[in-house]
């Protein structure tokens, strides 16, 4: 099954701790590898990106590439 | 979904749109949390093999299993301001002039120029204008007179006037039902008073001495001369009739809702109510008089037209009903009071 690459941002965002506690989280850097596929999908080029199947070197798996994301949080006025 | 080659173009604006999609998601987070995250800084190293397609242009084909030889590409996005975008785009004016393919040319003549940072016909001339055609016909490598075809083509045409019809007014807001309860006593009716019938007329037959008198001929409308324009100089063409009593015109061309900068009749400015690429459509004002229109259209110069209001019909129906009446009732008086009007006197 593949995942659009807006699906596995979100779930990654989703994953990051609330800012409830005591201790704030200002700033977090990621580098998550990804298979990705491209592919026309309604005559547009769509991007499907998520983890890899496994980590073993299998041959026939699609390759990995590194995804790297900078994520810092705001308030409700978009200020940090 | 088989894989497949796909323009640079085409992939990067399906990323952006990705991210757009993520960072609506967030948004919507941020309605019921004080605090989010939100996305700085983005990048995506990308194993691609590229490939130059027949027509020239640049395309990536994401590696598959086990190949071997890809490229690296890094793609990186970043957050924007408003006044970035705006000091690094192109003016919206500027995307609504004729583009390349609007004006004629090739798609390898099309690509050739946006190679020199020309898509749009206002670019081309504006490129040619400061650095001359035939430097941009060699740099594009186009006949320098295919190039001033395709700029006349993108050029503004005035071809005539004609009227144009009111606009459809607005609808009337729906009127609330009256509040339920005993309907009100209906009022009498009046007694409808007879109207007097006038006699008939008799009709006389024509005879051998008396020609049959044609039907009734139309008044040939009266002869305008256009009075001549405050520069003095007669102006070209016909002039154009349209009836009394007209409030639009529609002024039609090509190119010209975003040429037009000002219309004039006699000197008097005219408002531009409405405008696509065939035409615009102006408001003559209240009692529009004939003379000399003037289409202002910048750089291009000034088109002239000759424009004649003939009479309102209405004025000259309205008299001979008010004579039409009158005979009838003469007619009727004369019935009422016994006196025979067809009896020889």
């Amino acid at each position: 099954m593949r995942v659009e690459l807006a699906d596995t941002l979100v779930a990654l965002l989703g994953g990051l701790p609330d800012q409830d506690g005591h201790v704030r989280v200002s700033e977090i850097d990621l580098s998550v590898p990804v298979e990705v596929t491209t592919g026309l999908s309604g005559g547009q080029v769509r991007v499907w990106a998520h983890p890899p199947h496994s980590r073993w070197r299998t041959g026939v798996l699609p390759p990995v590439h590194q995804l790297r994301l900078r994520v810092v949080a705001e308030d409700e006025a978009g200020q940090p | 979904m088989p894989e497949s080659t796909f323009l640079v173009e085409d992939f990067l604006e399906a990323l952006t749109s990705q991210l757009d999609r993520t960072q609506d998601a967030l948004r919507l987070k941020a309605v019921n949390r004080p605090l989010t995250y939100a996305i700085r800084d983005f990048s995506l190293e990308l194993k691609v093999f590229v490939e130059m397609g027949t027509d020239g242009q640049v395309r990536f084909r994401a590696s598959g299993p086990n190949e071997e030889g890809a490229s690296m590409v890094q793609i990186g996005f970043t957050t924007v301001t408003r006044p970035m975008i705006e000091e690094n785009t192109v003016s919206l004016s500027a995307v609504k002039s004729p583009t390349l393919e609007e004006l004629g040319l090739a798609d390898d003549e099309r690509r050739r120029l946006e190679r020199l940072g020309v898509r749009n016909a206002i670019q081309l001339d504006r490129l040619g204008r400061s650095t001359g055609e035939a430097t941009v016909a060699r740099y594009a490598g186009i006949p320098v007179n295919r190039l001033r075809s395709a700029l006349q083509t993108g050029r503004p045409v005035v071809r005539g006037a004609v009227p144009a019809p009111a606009p459809a007014p607005p609808r009337a807001p729906a009127v609330p039902a009256a509040p339920e309860g005993p309907p009100p006593p209906a009022a009498p009716r009046p007694t409808p008073r007879p109207i007097p019938r006038p006699a008939p007329r008799p009709v006389r037959p024509p005879t051998a001495a008396e020609p049959v008198a044609p039907p009734t001929a139309e008044r040939p409308p009266p002869v305008l001369t256009p009075e001549p324009g405050p520069t003095g100089r007669p102006v070209a063409g016909p002039p154009i009739r349209v009836p009394g009593g007209t409030r639009r015109l529609r002024i039609e061309g090509r190119h010209l809702a975003d040429s037009v900068e000002a219309v004039r009749l006699e000197g008097e400015p005219l408002s531009v109510e409405e405008g696509d690429d065939d035409g615009i459509v102006v408001d003559l004002g209240d009692d529009p008089r004939s003379g000399e229109l003037h289409i202002d259209l910048g750089h291009e110069g000034v088109v002239s037209l000759a424009l004649a209001i003939e009479p309102a019909p209405d004025a000259e129906m309205d008299t001979e009903t008010v004579e039409t009446e009158t005979e009838i009732e003469a007619e009727t008086i004369g019935a009422d009071n016994g006196h025979d009007p067809w009896r020889a006197s």
